[in-house]
């Protein structure tokens, strides 16, 4: 299969890039033909600290199909070891930082009958999402549907132990076909958020996304949508750092 | 909508304490297991407010003044900030210099679940910038005229900010007049995102059990209560499922008011009103 992968990002407004605290992996994009893909978007949580890190590490681990949660908390913790911090930013840490993560995998085979057949399978916890388009339109989306079911208390990995029987409770498997054509959005939640409901309320969200062709394109988009307020005086697109991994597959 | 405005560091908001410091704060909390002065308690709980939301806004490069915050204690005639140190007479302070400037950081011990059944004692960092004073009269008309100052200068340079929010916390009745035309005029002010709020925590040395977040004088046992009663706000919306989170029954159009309230409810309470929580 042919994959072509591209991610675009922009931090929330009146931050500087560096603060940007969402992840993707890979970090390079990707244009080729193999028979597996797998790339994945986080979201580390305002306000936890040093979750840019960890949301760095969960999703490059997901990319290395490493699922050893154990181990990438050592990461963590041994990436701020030896960090001479002050008494708040040593407490801040003990509490650990917080990430959603939503990572894709998509893979060719030959079936026992001998035919071709591609599939794709997500893993997530919080409210990053996928989703899968074909066409103009939206096919299936994971592990939200529906922008109102979008909070301020998602399900988020810690990067020190304390919550993981919750985590198995909330993790959202799907494995289904796919086609040559399809698209694969992963976005962090603001804008996954902002997808949901243009698409229920003026069915052209695909057809913004679409029109992203390069970083220039995504950041007036983020810019224009972040702009426009709805009834209730609130931003279309809420003021967060926003990330748009697209995947096409030929 | 009120009160949705977005908290960053381009548009912070802010909170103003103000603290009863007569010699009436010298008397222990009626309820709860301590025998804590309620001076010694209540200064606790400043610092432990002012240690979270130093953590709160603790980021990975520092702090961001996510927050500018005051606490002006009150006693014998005098309205003064309540910061000692570095840190001394100066009242609005963004809160990267308050989390950089502790009086002294203190080691505490906290127990702690051992995770096998059992409490684990563990030493904790416990940094200080108010300490427990007792003395003289109650001036909390010119504390509220002081606060009411604050705020206006704040808003003057802050007009789409989250509303400021102003907590007075007493024991007594003012000794300097009728505190509720000052208290109007705090609630009066606002900012593109709502009006200013003011709570009011009476602590007490009584044995009666707190009365959290009454939505109705009626139930209020003396006028001075019910005095109090008025000069808080309403609680808007989104503070309502927190006091809930935290198990506390209310009815609709609650009031940011704790009458009687153990050393429990002082924590609970400034927890309560210190969190409106969109960082950005």
């Amino acid at each position: 299969m042919h994959i072509d992968y591209r991610v675009f990002w922009v931090q929330k407004n009146g931050c500087q890039p560096e603060e940007y605290e969402d992840a993707f992996a890979p970090k390079e994009p990707f244009v080729g033909e193999v028979e597996q893909f797998r790339c994945a978007v986080c979201d580390g949580a305002t306000e936890t600290s040093f979750s840019g890190l960890w949301a760095d590490i969960l999703a490059q681990a997901y990319v290395a199909a490493d699922d050893n949660l154990a181990e990438q908390r050592a990461t963590w913790t041994k990436s701020l070891a030896g960090k001479e911090l002050p008494w708040y930013a040593e407490q801040k840490v003990a509490m650990g930082a917080f990430a959603a993560v939503s990572g894709l995998a998509i893979r060719e085979r030959t079936t026992a009958s001998g035919v071709r057949q591609i599939r794709w399978s997500t893993r997530s916890l919080g409210d990053c999402c996928v989703f899968q388009v074909r066409g103009k339109y939206l096919l299936k989306a994971t592990p939200l549907a529906d922008w109102q079911d979008f909070n301020n208390s998602p399900v988020l990995v810690s990067s020190i132990p304390g919550n993981d029987s919750e985590l198995g409770d909330h993790l959202v498997e799907m494995d289904e076909k796919c086609r040559r054509g399809d698209i694969f959005y992963l976005l962090s939640d603001a804008i996954a958020r902002w997808f949901l409901r243009v698409d229920q309320e003026q069915d052209r969200a695909v057809a913004l996304l679409e029109s992203v062709a390069n970083q220039e394109d995504f950041d007036c988009l983020v810019s224009e949508q972040r702009s426009i307020k709805d009834k209730e005086g609130m931003p279309l697109m809420p003021n967060d750092d926003v990330t748009f991994a697209r995947v096409k597959v030929t | 909508m009120p009160y949705a405005a977005e908290i960053s560091r381009s548009n912070p908001s802010c909170f103003v304490i103000l603290l009863d410091q007569s010699c009436s704060m010298e008397d222990p909390f009626g309820q709860g297991p301590t025998g804590k002065r309620k001076a010694d308690g209540v200064a606790d709980a400043l610092n432990r407010l002012l240690q979270n939301l130093s953590i709160k806004c603790a980021k990975s490069e520092g702090i961001r003044d996510y927050y500018h915050v005051a606490v002006l204690g009150y006693a014998d005639r005098d309205v003064r900030s309540a910061f000692s140190g570095a840190l001394s007479g100066r009242e609005l302070l963004p809160i990267s210099l308050i989390a950089n400037s502790p009086v002294r950081i203190e080691e505490r011990t906290k127990r702690v679940d051992d995770g096998a059944g059992g409490i684990l004692e563990q030493k904790v960092k416990f940094p200080v910038w108010v300490e427990a004073v007792c003395e003289g009269g109650t001036p909390m008309c010119k504390a509220l005229g002081r606060a009411r100052q604050i705020v206006s200068e704040w808003l003057a340079n802050h007009p789409n900010c989250f509303p400021p929010i102003v907590i007075n916390i007493t024991d007594g009745e003012a000794s300097d007049g009728d505190p509720e035309p000052a208290a109007e005029a705090i609630c009066k002010m606002s900012s593109q995102d709502g009006n200013v709020l003011l709570f009011n925590l009476h602590t007490s040395s009584s044995h009666h059990p707190p009365i959290e977040f009454p939505d109705e004088s009626t139930e209020l046992p003396d006028d001075y209560a019910r005095l109090l009663f008025r000069m808080s706000s309403p609680l808007p919306d989104y503070m309502w499922t927190m006091v809930q989170d935290e198990g506390i029954i209310i009815n609709e159009n609650p009031r940011g008011f704790v009458f009687n309230a153990d050393l429990v409810s002082v924590v609970r309470f400034l927890n309560i009103g210190t969190r409106p929580s969109n960082l950005r």
